[in-house]
């Protein structure tokens, strides 16, 4: 897409228009075009996302990664619905199309983005398969049903293939607004099945970025500054050419590559290679500084009010007023996709290919136009399935490796693959931050006041580097922040210093007479971007410990204060009922162990949680979740189950996990020291979704947000402590002294 | 040169002794369903089975594997290409989700399987499969592929018993 469309688009307004674009707009390849490509390919292409074969086979380009959230078979379904035939008919391809307009894949937006583009586009082919069979049989339009991958007529006669009809069906008008199926009438849609990917992904012929196979590849190792950031100063490599395999040892902006045939042999050789850094980007950082830093700031003012109900002070001060005050703290974390990053390139004069599991095509593409100044159209970019993403893979990083590397070895393919350590240590991370809450309860015990003030770094920081590729130079950097947070569909506040961040905080449906959301931003070079839920990992805990305490120390019901809080909103209050019908909440239950609850709003989805954890042998353990979700229409019941019970896995992994610098570097560097959930700590889930028929919203991330928060209230009903510091097994160990009392098992 | 014995195949690799046998698996013999993850035995992607042994591929030299059966995920195909019954019940419990530990998954916990006759406790699956990690959190899927596995082998023992 020319810049100066993609800012036409932008004008429009909201994030939501900016990914719907492609609803109508980009499925506009004209009539002159489909006969082009048939003459030229024998294709029959109606559109942008579906291709049929002169064998049959149908093809459909997605727009969207799969990086494990099911996706590619959603997509499938939903073609596969419109068009009339089995999901096994349809091949689904990830590739990177400027007809696509920005394509990223993140925000758990996908569903609600192509929900409609995908239906429409396989309805137009559909339509005008029809119109070609009503052609040649000489039949009305009315009397011709698409059924089973093939054109029927009422009167019974021989039915014609889609294989037989293409020919004529590109010479018909293409419909302008086909129609969609109505919902009565989904034969897919809503109904479980198999997953497309399900079969390779069980026999290892998936192929992730790390697989891809090209001829005279070279593979690069890279040796990098012990503080992130540090260029070479001084280089000693004359062993390491000696050593079988090994083709060169280069040095560029972000490290010393280690060039062999093979990854084993640039690993193997590297121990030979003796580096002198210079300065890295975080020289002397200490986390522990930073926390203890932003703890003192929440004490004091903030440095912006994001949002502001009513007038917290005033009421504080009042004498009828108790003041309720908890302080919270949380680390950075790595993403930890189990594929490290990686990525190949090609760079050959002015023309670039890169081969990339990347969950934005579009980011990669302008990042290479504006770091290599080489024009789009010389820009290829072919995509690869994405084993994790997280966000970590919407980062470029790893593509900047590549394509400078490759720049030095004009014509040879250069496979950039990272270590585990590399993954983990050189960012990117979700910020590390401190809270400091302060309720007001009346004389009733009623919620009357909350005041929030939150010190985290600004999630999108370098979004001139990360995402700037997409715009150009002359756009102050204040509207690309605009801009990209549009893009990324989290738009709907003008403030924005502070909107993003805050998360559940900032955008919470309570109805507090008084609330105060102040923020106050953290400057500091450590790279941090979205990181599944983005800042509803941490803001959903603050606010869904903080809600469940000042309710309890009024003496009051935390569900009954929540559902009263929400009274406004239907949705809330239905998640909220189903989850206690279906978890045990108010019911006794053995010494030890506790029940607590949670609930959130992500992507436009709700989701409830009832937890049940205990401490066994000074370690928390979780032991049941029951997790109750409205995200409107279902494409893929069991899609949904997964992302439910993966997205719990991943929150509880954040029991653990934490990303610690001292004296600028970073102290985890594997799974040895960033504790990832196991199999024998993962809970038993129960994971139900609430019928609806209000369009899909998002799925990929909305049962992460409230799982700590329901394991701390859990753990306070079971100890009478609450834990206000992530990671929770952290603040267990290191929490005031006090007698507790134990589980047996 | 090492002569490894691959999914009933010998290969003859040209590496040294202590490199480990993952790279020979992807870069030498060019099979890429077995996974890097972690590179020090932390995750389980690479798990491949050595003699019937469920083993991590990153930290077993390939110096030690010459002269032993080596199988890969590739390797449980049945002959004629179709899938192996436990890659089969990967698939129809939908355990995938990104797939990338998915390999390392299959072979430990066919390894399991097949050592315990079938006789597959929660606190087997527990304490074998803890060794490999999966970020897209499929693991409640994997312990009831596991237990749907354990069942269909105990049933094709008893058949092979009676004949």
């Amino acid at each position: 897409m020319k810049r100066r469309q993609f800012l036409q688009i932008l004008g429009v307004g909201s994030g939501t228009l900016l990914l719907g674009a492609n609803a109508t707009g980009c499925l506009g390849v004209t009539p002159h075009n489909i006969e082009d490509i048939f003459e030229q390919k024998g294709i029959f292409e109606p559109n942008v996302f579906l291709s049929i074969h002169e064998d049959g086979q149908i093809v459909l380009a997605m727009n969207k990664s799969e990086m494990g959230q099911g996706v590619m078979m959603s997509s499938v379904t939903l073609a596969a619905e419109e068009l009339e035939v089995s999901r096994s008919q349809i091949e689904a391809v990830q590739v990177h199309k400027s007809a696509f307009g920005l394509q990223m894949t993140g925000g758990s937006t996908s569903m609600a983005s192509i929900f409609i583009p995908i239906r429409k586009a396989a309805a137009t082919a559909r339509e005008m398969l029809k119109m070609a069979a009503a052609e040649k049989w000489g039949v009305p339009l009315a009397s011709c049903i698409a059924k089973e991958g093939a054109i029927h007529h009422s009167d019974g006669r021989h039915p014609l293939s889609y294989a037989e009809l293409s020919a004529m069906a590109v010479q018909q008008p293409v419909p302008k607004d086909p129609p969609l199926k109505s919902s009565k009438d989904f034969r897919l849609i809503g109904t479980p099945g198999q997953r497309v990917d399900a079969l390779d992904k069980s026999t290892g012929r998936a192929v992730f970025g790390t697989d891809v196979q090209i001829d005279n590849k070279v593979c690069a190792y890279i040796l990098r500054s012990p503080v992130m950031g540090g260029q070479a100063v001084n280089i000693s490599f004359e062993p390491a050419l000696k050593e079988p395999g090994v083709l060169d040892v280069v040095s560029y902006e972000r490290g010393v590559a280690i060039l062999a045939n093979k990854f084993w042999q640039a690993k193997r050789a590297a121990k030979l290679v003796e580096v002198e850094w210079g300065e890295g980007q975080v020289e002397g950082f200490n986390t522990s500084d930073l926390a203890t830093a932003a703890r003192a700031k929440t004490m004091e003012k903030g440095d912006f009010t994001i949002k502001e109900i009513g007038n917290t002070e005033k009421v504080l001060k009042s004498d009828a007023v108790t003041s309720v005050e908890l302080n919270y703290a949380y680390p950075y974390l790595s993403h930890a996709p189990m594929e490290p990053q990686n990525c190949t390139a090609l760079v050959d004069g002015d023309y670039v290919k890169i081969w990339v599991p990347t969950q934005s095509p579009t980011v990669c593409l302008g990042f290479i136009e504006n770091r290599l100044g080489i024009p789009p159209e010389n820009i290829e970019i072919e995509m690869t399935l994405l084993g994790g993403g997280f966000g970590r893979r919407s980062c470029v990083d790893f593509v900047q490796d590549a394509i400078q590397i490759a720049r030095k070895r004009p014509g040879v393919p250069i496979q950039v693959q990272w270590t585990r350590e590399e993954d983990m240590s050189l960012g990117y991370y979700r910020p590390q931050g401190a809270c400091r809450m302060v309720g007001g309860l009346d004389d009733t015990g009623k919620i009357v006041s909350v005041h929030s003030h939150l010190v985290s770094q600004l999630l999108f920081p370098d979004i001139g580097e990360q995402f700037g590729g997409l715009f150009p130079k002359v756009i102050p950097e204040k509207m690309r922040r605009k801009i990209a947070y549009a893009a990324t569909g989290y738009l709907s506040n003008t403030s924005l210093m502070g909107f993003i961040e805050g998360g559940d905080i900032a955008t919470c449906k309570y109805s507090f007479p008084n609330f105060r959301y102040d923020f106050s931003p953290i400057h500091i070079n450590v790279p941090v971007t979205a990181w599944r839920s983005v800042a509803h990992s941490y803001s959903t805990f603050i606010m869904e410990t903080f809600i469940d305490h000042l309710a309890l120390e009024g003496g009051q019901d935390p569900l009954s204060v929540r559902k009263q809080l929400l009274s406004e909103h239907p949705r809330y209050l239905s998640v909220l009922d189903a989850v206690v019908e279906h978890s045990q909440w108010g019911e006794p239950i053995e010494k030890g162990w506790g029940r607590g609850i949670a609930v959130s709003e992500f992507a436009r989805s709700i989701v409830a949680q009832v937890v049940e954890a205990g401490i066994v042998d000074d370690e928390i353990v979780v032991r049941h979740v029951t997790c109750v979700v409205d995200c409107g229409l279902v494409i893929n019941p069991d899609v949904v189950k997964a992302q439910m019970e993966g997205a719990i896995i991943y929150g509880l992994s954040m029991m653990r996990e934490k990303i610690e610098f001292v004296d600028g570097v970073v102290q985890q560097r594997n799974f040895d020291s960033f504790p990832a959930l196991r199999m024998h700590q993962t809970p038993t889930i129960d994971a139900i979704i609430l019928p609806s028929e209000n369009d899909p919203t998002g799925i990929g991330e909305i049962c992460l947000p409230p799982v700590n928060a329901a394991v701390s209230n859990a753990l306070y009903a079971s100890t009478g402590i609450r834990l206000t510091t992530m990671p929770l097994q952290d603040a267990w160990v290191n929490r005031p002294p006090q007698n507790i009392e134990e589980v047996s098992l | 040169m090492i002569t490894l014995k691959v999914n009933g195949k010998e290969h003859q690799v040209n590496m040294p002794e202590d490199v480990p046998l993952l790279w020979a698996i992807r870069e030498e013999i060019g099979l890429t369903g077995t996974k890097f993850g972690c590179g020090k035995s932390l995750c389980g992607a690479c798990t491949v089975h050595i003699d019937g042994q469920a083993r991590r591929s990153c930290v077993t030299p390939v110096g030690m594997v010459s002269n032993r059966e080596v199988t890969t995920i590739e390797g449980i195909v049945e002959d004629d290409g179709t899938p192996h019954m436990i890659q089969q019940i990967w698939a129809e419990e939908n355990v995938a989700q990104c797939g990338y530990c998915q390999s390392g998954q299959i072979m430990s916990a066919l390894a399991l399987i097949v050592h315990q006759k079938g006789e597959v406790t929660d606190t087997d699956i527990d304490a074998v499969m803890s060794a490999n990690l999966c970020r897209c959190g499929t693991y409640p899927r994997i312990r009831r592929a596991i237990q749907r596995t354990a069942v269909w082998m105990q049933s094709q023992l008893e058949t092979s018993d009676e004949t």
